[in-house]
């Protein structure tokens, strides 16, 4: 059942939200940290176990994640569209300068730290 | 009949909004078609999208782009986080537990270089524009980091909302940037395979952005940048207002 993937999301997602509240607790901040990383990391592992027991995904619940996955491009199509870019290029020339040299300065670092786990 | 509209508009927003970005995309994909650029489809729909932003802010003076305009109000819950987060995650479905555990510590290390970096870099910056109070640097800073820890640091702090709304420029502009820039320069900067999108996102840390520019380059590494980049907003929030402000204090001192 189709239905099945998306309540699996669901769990992981929920699951993940609940970590990460948790851990924001615990530093002091009220705060979700990382809760949907979390959420991805328990998705990983759910399948990887079920997999690893036998328990292969059915092809039904597999596509109702890739569906969801599918909607992934036009829900960031979405979020672009109501982000304030009219603030983003009118609070002048100092945003933008910021913004275009942290980003290719970073952008320039990922071959040399991708080089250190090698 | 007008008001038949009116109403349908309303009751509908949702629907409305699926309409809305479905022709975006398919515009998208009639630009990407004629440029012969097929594979840039999703960062032309993006920018499109952010181009349709910007008019809605410049037309109604809102700050929900296109979503401000009455009848697209519907995008906003297309684009919230409560559904963006919910196809996040799914998108880790059929990331391999191996490329995971190979990436892990590059992926760790990327995480805490990109924050540091972008926050001291355009803390930096800010100075040399002749911001000097602690409190507005480091406000800056983590607007350069991500515009949302930009105004979480900023509120802490308790600095003024101008440089709050800086922060959140800033934090704007390298999302959008880095969604635009990544699938242009993405063979040069070797981004594909796990590893490298998992230091990516990890660097960049701007969820939007680097799902954004990943999503253009190569879906399947979208789980392995998101993964790292959903942690750094929240590891953002709770350096740089805390370790991120104390270090530029007392540097300024």
């Amino acid at each position: 059942m189709e239905i099945y993937g998306l309540g699996l999301i669901g769990l992981c997602m929920f699951l993940g939200s609940f970590v990460g509240n948790l851990l924001g607790g615990f530093m002091g901040l009220n705060k979700d940290m990382g809760g949907v990383g979390f959420g991805m990391i328990f998705l990983i592992i759910i399948t990887n176990q079920l997999n690893s027991r036998g328990y292969a995904i059915s092809e039904r619940v597999s596509k109702g994640i890739t569906l969801t996955s599918a909607l992934y491009i036009p829900i960031v199509v979405a979020m672009s569209a109501t982000q304030d870019v009219v603030k983003a290029f009118s609070s002048g020339i100092v945003a933008i300068i910021i913004g275009l040299v942290v980003t290719l300065v970073c952008l320039g670092l990922v071959p040399i730290i991708s080089k250190i786990g090698k | 009949m007008g008001q038949i509209l009116k109403d349908l508009f309303a009751t509908y927003s949702i629907i409305i909004g699926i309409i809305t970005i479905s022709l975006i995309i398919f515009l998208a994909n009639q630009i990407g078609k004629l440029l012969k650029e097929r594979q840039m489809n999703s960062a032309i729909a993006i920018i499109l999208g952010l181009v349709f932003a910007y008019i809605g802010g410049r037309l109604t003076g809102g700050s929900k782009g296109l979503a401000d305009i009455q009848i697209f109000s519907g995008i906003s819950i297309l684009g919230g986080s409560m559904i963006r987060d919910f196809a996040i995650i799914s998108t880790a479905y059929g990331a391999d537990l191996k490329n995971l555990k190979e990436s892990g510590f590059p992926g760790i290390i990327s995480l805490f270089i990109g924050i540091f970096f972008s926050f001291f870099l355009g803390a930096f910056i800010a100075y040399v524009f002749g911001y000097t109070d602690p409190v507005e640097l480091t406000t800056i800073g983590a607007g350069a980091v991500t515009f949302i820890v930009g105004p979480v640091t900023g509120e802490a702090l308790g600095a003024s909302s101008d440089v709050i709304a800086l922060s959140i420029a800033i934090g704007v502009v390298k999302s959008i940037l880095t969604m635009i820039i990544t699938p242009i320069i993405a063979d040069k900067i070797k981004l594909d395979n796990p590893t490298s999108a998992m230091v990516f996102g990890g660097l960049m840390g701007t969820t939007s952005g680097v799902t954004g520019g990943l999503v253009a380059v190569n879906p399947a590494l979208v789980p392995y940048g998101a993964m790292t980049a959903t942690f750094y907003t929240g590891l953002g929030s709770l350096l740089i207002p805390s370790l991120g402000y104390l270090i530029i204090r007392l540097i300024i001192s």
